[in-house]
């Protein structure tokens, strides 16, 4: 297994199109790090650079220690599993397995232990005979990750591999795959544009939009400290509610003055906020920091109506706007909320975000 | 609902009216097409006389004897090898070639592909015709004419435009996610042609044998214009020696137009439902 580290990585198309700007991360031994972002955003490209499917246009990209920029793909001790499965549909799910060891010219016995050792891992023994176009989409995806596996790679890189599989299978899946990882103790590399799918699997999250890195870490510290409006918006569904609203100072108190909202922050933001009196900023609350008071605290609200109600039986999310903002709140399922009820929220205000108007950076966000 | 009714029912005659127009249309070609292939079979086997005396008669005595005589006149032996190995090899490296030129067209994206790609498919518009006397001097100039590789390399040069158009039309439906797994893999270009694209392209390269191969085995105006020995040329061009040596003996040129339709008639059952396929596949998107 190996370490791999991307340097100042940049891809750039011709035509000047600028895919991947400046890319720096860190992929320690045995991890799993997750590229999220909307598409376009330079996610995939970044994965195909690791692979040698593209090349690089700057930097210098390391695994293991050595510079790999000008190796080609086969030489790279890399494994791929990509989207649409890219199983070969003429061979048997063995060949399919064996082809890359036969490339390699392994010996025959070897093939066969490695195959059937992969095929026990992922549970695909009984379909070992078949064709692709004779399984299911998870069977397909198993094999692809089996025809990965029979390498012993250093690295696996995996290309939005869940995208074409339907709901509940993608969520056991990705249970399979976290399970994968923590069997092999391998190096891995995963694409998606699913946030969900990036919190649950990852040791480390790389959100990416427009080809720039936003922001890196563990899952909790981009849910809990994201770093600029994008990451609080990207990571965390529902999203985390962003409100514009603007700092004013009364009675000697910094307060959040918005439609519908007033909140005295305390103590602890008085510092970093008194910089902005009289400006406006976005002022980010998640669904699940919002309590339903039917006291307003005059301190501590935000008022809005109800617009749409979500009943998901363990919880409900309610959707509501303020004159400026529309905003959603995770409730009890209890709630006996009717659209176009105007209800009132105390935020918790040890979890209130607070990100500067012209540059969408977190104002309070400190560097590990 | 009254008048949907009528509408439908309305329809439901034009359609009927239709169907009837083409199944008349489709009679009259398959009759005006087999009455004259029966009227030859069965004529094959009279004698010349027999057919003068009664052109549409059922044969009195059926006689091998025009095909015994055709065979050994027309040294059909020489043609049938001639004709198998022009249409085999010819078929053979038009197909392969390309299915290669088609993989590079269809999946390098270099800024001369377009170029070559349209220079390529220019070719359809070559009549065999116009380039008949220059390809005849260039032949002789090379001192090629008469020999087998100037039939050949004709054959190859004029079949690849079309072949290559179906090569690259259906190259270019393989995901490239196939060949980025195979070099990940291990495999270079070449391998992933070998394995992977050569393979894959089995429903095509079934339709593009069939056809190359009929289009040689028919050839005719090159197999003419290029060869002149009896030794090298085809069942086509072997054929027509009969309408000027043997004209006054209908039974015996009957019989070696036999020699030639009948391979194809086999041809054409063994793989009808390729040639089928074939006709489907510009019409139809998988």
């Amino acid at each position: 297994m190996a370490e791999v580290i991307l340097k100042n990585i940049c891809k750039v198309y011709d035509g000047g199109v600028k895919a991947v700007d400046n890319a720096n991360i860190h992929i320690n031994d045995k991890e799993f790090v997750v590229l999220v972002g909307p598409s376009g955003c330079g996610k995939s490209t970044t994965l195909r650079m690791v692979a040698g499917l593209e090349d690089i246009t700057d930097g210098d990209l390391l695994i293991d220690g050595k510079r790999v920029n000008d190796e080609a793909p086969k030489d790279r001790d890399i494994a791929m599993v990509f989207q649409n499965y890219a199983l070969y549909p003429h061979m048997t799910v063995y060949d399919n397995m064996a082809f890359g060891l036969k490339i390699r010219k392994y010996a025959k016995d070897e093939i066969e232990t490695r195959v059937n050792e992969a095929a026990r891992i992922l549970d695909i023994e009984e379909l070992l005979s078949r064709k692709p176009k004779a399984l299911s989409g998870g069977q397909r995806q198993r094999v692809a990750v089996g025809r990965a596996i029979v390498r012993k790679p250093k690295v696996f890189l995996f290309d939005e591999p869940l995208s074409n599989l339907d709901a509940k299978l993608r969520v056991q899946m990705r249970a399979e795959i976290s399970g994968l990882h923590a069997k092999l103790q391998a190096t891995m590399i995963y694409v998606t544009h699913d946030q969900v799918e990036a919190m649950t699997m990852g040791d480390k999250i790389v959100v990416m939009k427009n080809g720039v890195i936003q922001q890196i870490g563990t899952p909790l510290k981009l849910y809990n400290e994201p770093i600029n409006r994008f990451v609080a918006g990207f990571i965390g569904s529902p999203p985390m509610n962003i409100l514009t609203a603007k700092i004013v100072e009364e009675n000697g108190s910094i307060v959040v003055k918005g439609a519908g909202v007033s909140v005295v922050p305390g103590k602890e933001y008085e510092e970093g906020l008194k910089p902005y009196v009289g400006k406006e900023i976005f002022f980010g609350v998640r669904p699940e920091d919002l309590e339903e008071v039917r006291k307003v605290d005059p301190n501590n609200f935000i008022t809005a109506n109800v617009d749409v109600i979500e009943p998901l039986g363990a919880e409900t999310h309610v959707w509501l706007s303020t004159a400026e903002s529309t905003l959603i709140a995770r409730t009890a399922p209890s709630s006996d909320f009717k659209v176009g009820d105007e209800i009132s929220f105390t935020c918790n205000l040890s979890k209130i975000h607070f990100f500067e108007m012209e540059n969408e950076r977190s104002i309070f966000f400190k560097e590990d | 609902m009254e008048n949907n009714a009528a509408i439908k029912k309305n329809q439901g005659g034009d359609l009927l009216g239709w169907r009837i127009a083409s199944y008349i249309l489709i009679g009259v070609f398959t009759l005006t097409t087999i009455i004259p292939l029966v009227w030859l079979t069965y004529s094959s086997f009279k004698p010349h006389q027999e057919i003068i005396l009664d052109p549409l008669g059922w044969p009195d005595a059926p006689t091998f004897h025009n095909y015994e005589l055709a065979w050994k006149l027309g040294e059909f032996g020489i043609l049938f090898g001639n004709s198998i190995f022009y249409s085999t090899v010819a078929t053979v490296i038009t197909v392969l070639l390309a299915l290669m030129c088609g993989y590079a067209f269809a999946k390098f994206g270099f800024k001369i592909t377009g170029f070559l790609y349209t220079f390529f498919l220019g070719g359809l518009l070559i009549t065999v015709h116009s380039i008949l006397v220059p390809l005849f001097v260039m032949e002789s100039f090379v001192g090629i004419d008469d020999t087998r590789w100037g039939v050949l390399i004709p054959y190859v040069a004029l079949g690849l435009p079309f072949q290559l158009f179906l090569a690259t039309s259906y190259l270019k439906s393989i995901p490239d996610s196939l060949e980025e797994a195979a070099l990940i893999d291990g495999t270079g270009y070449m391998g992933i042609f070998w394995r992977i694209v050569l393979p894959m392209s089995a429903p095509v390269m079934a339709t593009m044998l069939i056809y190359c191969f009929l289009g040689n085995w028919n050839e005719f105006v090159l197999i003419m214009v290029l060869t002149s020995r009896q030794a090298v040329r085809s069942l086509p061009a072997g054929i027509n020696a009969f309408a000027g040596t043997t004209a006054r003996d209908y039974g015996v040129q009957f019989a070696a137009l036999m020699y030639g339709t009948v391979p194809i008639l086999i041809f054409y059952a063994a793989f009808s439902k390729q040639i089928k396929k074939g006709f489907a596949a510009g019409s139809l998107k998988e």
